[in-house]
């Protein structure tokens, strides 16, 4: 179980995560979405432990992920923003670079590596630098870096930014098969995407919660059940009709 | 093994295959060894002297280092933080403590190696005249102690700012300080407008003071511990700035 509870940040006197409070269990594929500055990316941090929240807490499995940090990230796979890289190595020292650093024994190394290059199909890059690799590749390259020691938790900051049509199936795919008893927190801004993938939708806006249901319920709040109404209503606009500026003038 | 043992022995393999792969650790190591080796018999007079000692090798080690140690230390934490790579270091269940020694170590690694190399001074020198092997090789257990002090200066340096540029200035101006402070004309100039007994306290805390015992051949408590003093005093507040990234203060 992830359980955040109160959870706060606040940036320069502004609250950029305001009390957001929210459980996933096990088997759950949730898709965070909100618009650019919402608190989304801040969150993910406090989640994956590498941003202190000024109050609230953070419980994963159970675990708080701040008096118990150590234990808390060695049961969670995390994909940051923008998914860094070391462009000196390639995909292979990459990987065991991280499972190496999360103690993962020698022996298991090779075939843990095999399994989430496989996964993430990222086999043919494997021994090339990282320096080298296009956006999509190297958007694979961070993702199996998130899940190569098989983690029961899944924290993903925009898993398919920069990914083509192709490669961003392959994603949802993989995030398909992953899902069975694990919890899978998924940042994004593609809303096709958590309408395809997710079980549930949190919306936050202003640093909180707007909306925690599944992506059908979501949609539903609008007569013809466009999703992306939906969102801009509850984080944009009064009505997306009335801020039209073509219907507006009519 | 521990989380802090595996942390560091990960990341400080990487660290020295970085160094390895990159060629501007060869040519800063080239650059130390012909320019030591180059003071040493154009300025020192290594030769004139007519002894067969390497103090006029020794001597301008606190000098070089005030430059080539802000150097090489510039990247270890600025670096991580601009790419974004530094999220994906403290998502890992690894003590801070853990990456800031392996940064640490791999640094003081290539300097100690750095000093090895210019070892051939030594072995020619013993093949001209009677030389103390003893004094010679304390002479380098100060300038590796040296070495190290600087660099924890550079790292505390590189850890404040994303900037590579800001961190060699940085710590280029605190080595600076803390070697000048030694020379009699910076004492005698400081004499005119602070108390005596200040004067000669800041000038007992000088890089040169404490490497003036191990340049004679002397291992001296007092140098020793100064300079473990600096290390620890350095990687403590490298640890404490790149916590203050967790809280989100830089």
């Amino acid at each position: 179980m992830l359980k955040l509870d109160g959870l706060t940040k606040t940036y320069a006197g502004q609250r950029g995560v305001n009390s957001i409070s929210f459980e996933i269990a096990p088997g759950e594929v949730v898709g965070f979405v909100g618009p650019n500055g919402a608190g989304k990316t801040t969150t993910l941090r406090m989640i994956a432990g590498t941003l202190e929240p000024d109050q609230g807490t953070v419980q994963l499995m159970g675990h708080d992920v701040w008096s118990n940090r150590q234990t808390a990230q060695a049961v969670m796979g995390y994909l940051p923003e923008h998914a860094p890289l070391y462009d000196d190595m390639t995909p292979r020292s990459y990987l065991d670079f991280l499972l190496s650093a999360r103690g993962v024994a020698r022996k298991q190394r090779p075939d843990l590596l095999t399994q989430a290059a496989k996964r993430t199909e990222i086999e043919d890059v494997l021994d090339r630098r990282i320096e080298g690799l296009s956006k999509g590749y190297r958007r694979r390259v961070a993702l199996a870096g998130a899940l190569a020691h098989d983690p029961p938790v899944l924290i993903l900051d925009e898993p398919s930014d920069g990914l083509d049509p192709n490669q961003k199936r392959v994603t949802q795919a993989l995030i398909r098969e992953l899902s069975p008893g694990r919890i899978i927190l998924i940042s994004t801004h593609q809303l096709d995407e958590v309408a395809t993938l997710c079980s549930r939708l949190i919306l936050i806006a202003e640093g909180q919660v707007r909306a925690d249901q599944s992506p059908a319920d979501f949609a539903a709040q609008d007569p013809e059940g466009r999703i992306e109404d939906v969102f801009y209503r509850l984080t944009a606009g009064p009505s997306p009709q009335a801020s039209n500026p073509d219907e507006a003038h009519t | 093994m521990t989380a802090f043992w595996t942390g560091f022995c990960a990341l400080y393999r990487r660290e020295l295959r970085q160094d390895a792969g990159n060629p501007l650790a060869y040519m800063f190591v080239a650059s130390f060894i012909s320019a030591s080796v180059l003071l040493a018999f154009q300025v020192g007079g290594l030769f004139e002297a007519g002894r067969a000692e390497l103090v006029a090798f020794f001597q301008f080690h606190p000098w070089l280092f005030v430059v080539l140690m802000p150097a090489l230390s510039m990247r270890a934490w600025s670096d991580e933080a601009r790419t974004g790579t530094l999220e994906t270091l403290l998502a890992l269940p690894v003590p801070t403590s853990a990456l800031v020694l392996a940064k640490f170590m791999a640094a003081w690694t290539l300097a100690c190696l750095m000093l090895v190399l210019t070892t051939p001074l030594w072995l020619g020198l013993s093949l001209l005249g009677l030389v103390d092997h003893g004094a010679t090789l304390t002479a380098y257990l100060g300038s590796c102690l040296l070495a190290g002090a600087y660099l924890s200066i550079g790292m505390a340096a590189s850890s404040v700012s994303r900037s590579q540029v800001l961190s060699f200035v940085i710590a280029l101006g605190v080595s600076f300080l803390a070697t000048a402070a030694g020379l009699p004309l910076v004492s005698s100039t400081l004499a005119a407008f602070l108390p005596l007994p200040l004067t000669e306290a800041l000038a007992s805390l000088s890089m040169l003071d404490a490497f003036a015992g191990f340049e004679r051949g002397v291992i001296e408590a007092r140098g020793l511990s100064y300079f473990l003093a600096v290390i620890a005093l350095g990687l403590g507040l490298t640890g404490l700035w790149v916590d203050t990234k967790r809280g989100g203060q830089a």
